[in-house]
C-alpha cells in the first residue's frame, strides 16, 4: 500500500467549497412534476382525468363545426341551412336570427325612433350606480367615462337623432368632469336618476315630473319648518295649521262612517248563523250553536267596524287619485314620497318630531291633492315640453328584464332590512306581523304571487280601479325578494356579538342612531354575499313575467321569434344568446360581492 | 330620552301625555297600537274591497267547485283519473306530480350536488376547471331557460315513433340470403332496447306481475297489496341487517374480533325481496309496436311499458341540474369550513382517510350543510311551479290554470293553491327545525 492512498483513508475528508446544486429529476420538475401531482396522482385522478379529457374533447368535437359555419346573414333557417351546406358544412350556426331580431330582444315592442331613450337611460343608470359601487373611489370616474363613451358610440350606432347624440355627449362630458373633480356630488345624479329615467323611458309631460320634485321640496320645507321659526307665535300658528289639517283628515273618516257598507251589514243580519247541530239538537247542542253564533257575531262586528273605518279611508284616497294607477306617475310619487318622508323625518326629529313629520306630509299630500293637477295641466297647457308617451306595453326584452329588475332590486333592500328589524324587534306585534309577512311569502313560489298580481289584485282593490302591469309586477317581486333579504339580513344580525349592541347603549345611542353607526355596517358587511345572490336570483326571475303576459327575453320575445315561419324550428341560438346576457350580469353581480368582500375586509385572517 | 333613575323605575313626577311618544318605556306601546291600527285598517279594507267586487261580479266565495266534473285530461295521473273526475281529484292529480318531480328533483340534485361538489375541491385541475364552469354556468342563468331548452331539445330534435317501425319491405330484404342489400328501421331503441326515446316522449319499460296479491280501494285511491308486501319485505330486511350489524358488533366488543358478515348482509338484504318478486311473476314489458306474424310493426306509437312525457322529463332534469350546482356549492361550504386541524388530528390518532371522513369530517361538515340543503330542497319544490312553461300538468296547472280558468273562481283557487304550497313549504322547513336542534352544538 502506498503513502498517499493511506492518508487518504486516514484523513477525514472535508469539503472546503459547496457544490453547486443539481437539478431536480425530470420527473420531479416542471410540467412532469405539476402532471404528476395533479392530474395523475393515485388511480382516481387518473380515471377523473381521462374522463374530463374525453368530455371536453368530445364536447369541442360535436360543438366546434356548429360554430365554425356560423352563418350572420340570411332571411330565414332555411336560407342558413342552404349557406351551411354550400360551405361544406353539415350543421352551423345560424346568428342571423339575431342579426334580425335583435332590437326585440333588447327593446321588446318599443318605438324604434325611440331607442336612444333606453339606451340614455341605461348609460345614465350606470352613472348614477357608479358612486354607489366604487364609493368616494376614483374609479367611479373612470366607470363613468367608459359609461359615457360606450353610449355616445351606441347612439351613433342607432343613428339617433343629431340633436340627442350632441345633448348626450355634452351631458355626459360634464359628468365626467364631476366625477373626477367632485366624486361626492355623483350622489346628487343617483338621487336624481329614478325621475329621469321614468321621464325618459314612459315619456309625457315633463312639469309631471318636476312638480313631483317639487311636491318633495315642499313636504321637507314644511316639514324643517317647524321649530325652525323664530317667534314663538309663528311655531303656534304653524301647530294650529297642521291640527286643522289633521281635523280635516279626521273629518273625512267620520264622515264616511256613516255611509258604510250597508250591504254587508244586511248580509250579516240575514246569515244564518246556527250550525246544524242547533236545530234540532238537544240542549247541549243548541248551546253551543249558540255560542258558536255569539262568537261569530263578534268576530264580524269587530270586521264590521273595520271595514267600515277603511271604507272611510279608501274614500278619502279616491277623491281624484285614478291617476295615482298610472306607472310612471306612480313610481315617481312612490320615489318622491319615501324621499319627502326621510327627509321630513330627518329634519324634523331634533325638536317636536311629531308635528314636523305630520306638517311636512300634509302639506306634500295638500300640494298633490289641490296644487299638482292644477299645476300640471296649466303648464302643459301653456308650454308643451315632454318627450312622446310610450304605454306599457310596448316594453319588452331586456330592457323589460332590467326595468323590474333594477327598480325591484332597488326597493327590496331597504324593505328587506326593515322586514328584518322588525323580525328582531322586542314589540310582539311587530315581530308577529313581520314573522307572518316573511314566512308566508317565502313559502309560497314567486310565479304564483304574480298570478295573484294578475288576477286577484282585481279584487283586492277597489272597484274600478286598473293599474299598471309592470307596477304590479314589480311591487310583486320587491315583496318577494324583501323576505328573503329580511332573512339574509336577520343571519348577519345575528351573526353580531351582543358586545355592540351594548356599547351602542353605553354611548347613550338611541334606536336608529345605533343602527345606522354601528349595527347595520357591520351586518350588511357580513351579509353581503348573501344579499347579492337574491338580487341574482331575482333578476334570473324576471323571466317569469311571461306566465303573466309581459314579453320578457326568455319566453315571451323567443317565443314570438320561434313562432315566425321563416325561423321556425330554430332553438339553440336564440336560447344561447339570452342565457349568455343573463349569464354575463349575474356572473358580474357575483365578481362585484367578491370585490366588495375584499374591499370591506377588516379582520386580519 | 328620559334618564330613568337607579332601579329603572319611572320618575315619580306623574304620568304626562307626551311620555308616550318620548319615553322609551311607553314608546313601544304606542307604535304597536298605531301598527295594530293600521294593520287591521288595512285588513278591512282589503276585505271591504272583496266583498264590493264580489258583489259587483256577482260572485260568492265557494269551493263547491271541486266537487263539480272536470272534463279535462291529465295524461301523468299516479292514481286513477279520468275527465269525469271532479275538480278535487284533479287538484290531488296534481298535488302528486308537483311532489312526484319535486322527490325525484331532489334525490337527483343531492347526488349531482355531492358528486360535484366533492370533485370541486379536488387537486385536479382539470377536473375542478370542468365542475366550477358547470356550476358557475348553471347558477347565472335563469332556470326558465333550462327547463324550455331541455324540453325543446328533447322534443325537436328525437326521431319520431315511425323512425323505429320494422316495414314489409325489411322484412323482406331480412329474408333474402344477400346480407347486403338488408334495410334496417332508422332508429333504434337504446339501453339495450328497453328504452325508446321518440319527439312523444320516452318509453320505459313497466314493471309487471303475473300474479299480483290484489287491491285494495282506500279513499277511493287503489293501493296495490304486492307494493305493501314487497315494501314491507324490504323494511323488514333492512330491520333484520341492523340486528346483525349490532350482533357483530357486540361480539367485536366482547371478543375484539369481528366476524365477517358482508355475505350475510347481502343474503339478508336482497334474497328476500327477490324471492317475493320472484313469487309474484316479476317481469318487465318492454315498449314496441304491435307486430304481425311475419315481424311487421303495426299502428302509430310504441305500445306497452310507460310513455314518460318530455314536459316531465324536461322539468325533471333542468330542475336537477339547476339545484344541482347550488348543492354542490353548499358541500364545498361545508367541508372547506372544517379546519384543517380536524383531519390532521384524526391522521394523527392513526385514522385511515375514509374513517376520517366517515367519523370526523362528515358530522361537522353535515351541521353546515343540512340546513341551507333543505332551503335548497324547498327552492325546488317551489320551482316545479315552473312546469306550466312545458305545460306540466302539476298543482299549478291542474287547480291554479286549467280549473281555475274552466270554473272562474280566481279567488278560491288561488288562495287553496298558496295554502297548499304554504303547507309543504312549511312542513320541510319545520323538519329542518327538528333536525337542526337535534345536531345543534351542545353548548355549556
Amino acid at each position: 500500500m502506498s503513502t498517499p492512498e493511506i492518508d487518504a483513508a486516514m484523513k477525514p475528508y472535508v469539503r472546503s467549497a459547496m457544490l453547486a446544486a443539481e437539478p431536480p429529476p425530470p420527473s420531479e420538475r416542471g410540467m412532469i412534476k405539476w402532471a404528476r401531482e395533479n392530474l395523475f396522482a393515485g388511480w382516481v385522478n387518473t380515471v377523473l382525468t381521462v374522463i374530463s379529457l374525453a368530455v371536453i374533447v368530445w364536447m369541442i368535437w360535436s360543438a366546434f363545426p356548429w360554430w365554425w359555419h356560423s352563418v350572420w346573414n340570411a332571411g330565414s333557417l332555411r336560407e342558413c341551412r342552404e349557406i351551411v351546406i354550400a360551405e361544406g358544412g353539415t350543421s352551423g350556426a345560424c346568428w342571423a336570427v339575431i342579426r334580425a331580431r335583435w332590437h326585440q330582444y333588447l327593446f321588446g315592442f318599443y318605438p324604434p325612433p325611440y331607442y336612444w331613450r333606453p339606451v340614455l337611460t341605461a348609460g345614465l343608470l350606470l352613472v348614477a350606480l357608479s358612486p354607489v359601487l366604487f364609493w368616494n373611489n376614483r374609479k367611479s370616474a373612470i366607470m363613468t367615462a367608459v359609461v359615457g363613451a360606450v353610449t355616445v358610440l351606441v347612439l351613433l350606432a342607432l343613428s339617433s337623432p343629431g340633436t340627442v347624440t350632441a345633448v348626450t355627449t355634452v351631458l355626459m362630458a360634464a359628468l365626467i368632469l364631476l366625477a373626477w373633480n367632485r366624486p361626492k356630488l355623483l350622489i346628487w345624479v343617483t338621487l336624481a336618476y329614478p325621475f329621469v329615467a321614468l321621464f325618459l323611458l314612459w315619456g309625457g309631460q315633463i312639469w309631471t315630473y318636476l312638480s313631483v320634485i317639487l311636491a318633495v321640496v315642499v313636504g321637507i320645507v314644511f316639514g324643517r319648518l317647524y321649530g325652525k321659526l323664530e317667534d314663538r307665535t309663528l311655531n303656534l300658528i304653524y301647530a294650529v295649521i297642521a291640527a286643522i289639517g289633521a281635523a280635516f283628515v279626521a273629518a273625512a273618516l267620520l264622515h264616511y262612517l256613516s255611509d258604510i257598507s250597508a250591504d254587508f251589514l244586511a248580509k250579516f243580519s240575514e246569515a244564518d248563523f246556527y250550525p246544524g247541530i242547533g236545530r234540532d239538537g238537544g240542549l247541549v247542542a243548541k248551546v253551543l250553536g249558540a255560542l258558536v253564533s255569539a262568537v261569530i257575531w263578534v268576530i264580524s262586528v269587530v270586521v264590521w267596524c273595520l271595514i267600515a273605518l277603511m271604507s272611510a279611508v279608501s274614500w278619502a284616497l279616491n277623491l281624484n287619485m285614478s291617476m295615482l294607477w298610472d306607472f310612471p306617475f306612480a313610481s315617481v310619487l312612490g320615489v318622491g314620497a319615501v324621499l319627502a318622508a326621510i327627509g321630513t323625518f330627518q329634519a324634523a326629529r331634533s325638536r317636536a318630531a311629531g308635528i314636523g313629520v305630520f306638517g311636512g306630509l300634509l302639506a306634500l299630500g295638500a300640494y298633490l291633492l289641490f296644487v299638482h293637477p292644477w299645476l300640471t295641466k296649466t303648464l302643459a297647457a301653456s308650454m308643451p315640453l315632454g318627450l312622446g308617451p310610450v304605454s306599457s306595453d310596448q316594453f319588452g326584452g331586456f330592457l323589460l328584464a332590467i326595468v323590474i329588475g333594477v327598480t325591484a332590486i332597488a326597493a327590496s333592500l331597504p324593505l328587506g332590512i326593515l322586514l328584518a328589524l322588525g323580525r328582531r324587534s322586542d314589540m310582539f306585534l311587530v315581530k308577529t306581523l313581520s314573522v307572518g309577512f316573511i314566512e308566508f311569502i317565502r313559502g309560497v313560489p314567486l310565479i304564483t304571487l304574480l298570478f295573484t298580481a294578475s288576477l286577484l289584485l282585481a279584487y283586492f282593490l277597489p272597484p274600478q280601479t286598473n293599474f299598471d302591469l309592470i307596477l304590479r309586477v314589480i311591487i310583486l317581486a320587491s315583496l318577494f325578494s324583501a323576505a328573503y333579504i329580511a332573512e339574509v339580513v336577520r343571519g348577519g344580525l345575528a351573526a353580531l356579538p351582543r358586545g355592540q349592541y351594548e356599547a351602542a347603549d353605553a354611548l347613550a345611542l338611541d334606536y336608529w342612531q345605533a343602527q345606522r353607526l354601528i349595527i347595520m355596517p357591520q351586518a350588511l358587511k357580513i351579509s353581503i354575499p348573501g344579499i347579492v345572490s337574491t338580487f341574482i336570483g331575482l333578476f334570473k326571475d324576471t323571466t317569469l313575467v311571461s306566465f303573466v303576459g309581459l314579453l320578457d327575453p326568455l319566453r315571451g320575445v323567443t317565443m314570438t321569434v320561434r313562432a315566425d315561419i321563416s325561423w321556425k324550428g330554430i332553438y339553440w341560438e336564440p336560447y344561447i344568446f339570452v342565457g349568455v346576457i343573463f349569464f354575463v350580469i349575474c356572473f358580474g353581480m357575483s365578481r362585484y360581492s367578491m370585490y366588495l368582500e375584499r374591499k370591506l375586509k377588516t379582520d386580519h385572517r | 330620552m328620559a334618564i330613568a333613575n337607579d332601579a329603572g323605575e319611572a320618575p315619580k313626577d306623574g304620568f304626562r301625555l307626551s311620555m308616550l311618544i318620548y319615553d322609551t318605556r311607553f314608546r313601544a306601546f304606542t307604535i304597536q297600537i298605531v301598527v295594530l291600527f293600521l294593520f287591521l285598517l288595512f285588513v278591512g279594507w282589503l276585505a271591504d274591497n272583496v266583498i264590493q267586487n264580489l258583489a259587483q261580479k256577482g260572485k260568492d266565495i265557494s269551493f263547491s267547485f271541486l266537487n263539480v266534473r272536470a272534463g279535462y285530461d291529465i295524461e301523468q295521473h299516479l292514481i286513477p283519473y279520468t275527465n269525469d273526475s271532479t275538480h278535487g281529484r284533479a287538484v290531488i292529480v296534481g298535488l302528486l306530480n308537483t311532489l312526484l318531480v319535486a322527490v325525484l328533483g331532489c334525490i337527483l340534485a343531492t347526488i349531482i350536488g355531492v358528486f360535484v361538489g366533492v370533485l370541486r375541491l379536488s387537486r385536479n385541475w382539470i377536473v375542478s376547471g370542468l365542475m366550477t364552469i358547470y356550476v358557475e354556468i348553471f347558477r347565472n342563468v335563469p332556470l326558465l331557460l333550462w327547463i324550455i331548452l331541455v324540453f325543446v331539445v328533447v322534443s325537436e330534435t328525437q326521431p319520431e315513433p315511425k323512425d323505429f317501425k320494422v316495414t314489409q319491405e325489411m322484412v323482406d330484404s331480412w329474408a333474402t340470403p344477400d346480407t347486403a342489400d338488408d334495410i334496417y328501421p332508422a332508429k333504434h331503441k337504446i339501453l339495450f332496447g328497453l328504452v325508446a326515446i321518440t319527439n312523444r316522449g320516452t318509453n320505459i319499460p313497466e314493471p309487471l306481475l303475473d300474479r299480483p296479491l290484489g287491491t285494495i280501494e282506500v279513499a277511493t285511491v287503489p293501493v296495490s297489496l304486492s307494493v305493501l308486501a314487497t315494501l314491507a319485505v324490504i323494511a323488514a330486511s333492512i330491520y333484520a341487517n341492523r340486528l346483525l350489524l349490532r350482533r357483530a358488533h357486540r361480539i367485536q366488543e366482547d371478543t375484539g374480533r369481528r366476524p365477517t358478515t358482508w355475505w350475510q348482509s347481502l343474503l339478508i338484504l336482497f334474497l328476500p325481496t327477490i324471492l317475493l318478486l320472484w313469487a309474484m311473476g316479476f317481469h318487465l314489458e318492454v315498449p314496441a309496436f304491435p307486430a304481425n306474424e311475419n315481424g311487421v310493426s303495426r299502428g302509430f306509437n310504441f305500445q306497452g311499458g310507460i310513455q314518460v312525457m318530455h314536459s316531465f322529463t324536461a322539468l325533471l332534469i333542468a330542475l336537477s341540474l339547476y339545484t344541482g350546482a347550488f348543492i354542490a356549492e353548499i358541500v364545498r361550504a361545508g367541508i372547506m369550513a372544517i379546519s384543517r386541524g380536524q383531519s390532521e388530528a384524526a391522521f394523527a390518532l392513526g385514522l385511515r382517510p375514509g374513517r376520517t371522513m366517515k367519523l370526523v369530517i362528515l358530522p361537522q361538515a353535515l351541521r353546515v350543510i343540512i340546513p341551507p340543503l333543505i332551503s335548497q330542497y324547498l327552492n325546488l319544490t317551489k320551482n316545479t311551479s315552473l312546469g306550466i312553461a312545458v305545460s306540466y300538468l302539476d298543482l299549478r296547472g291542474t287547480l291554479g290554470g286549467i280549473t281555475l280558468n274552466q270554473t272562474g273562481r280566481e279567488l278560491e283557487c288561488m288562495l287553496l293553491m298558496m295554502l297548499i304550497y304554504l303547507t309543504i313549504s312549511l312542513i320541510i322547513s319545520s323538519m329542518m327545525n327538528v333536525f337542526n336542534a337535534a345536531v345543534k352544538l351542545k353548548e355549556r
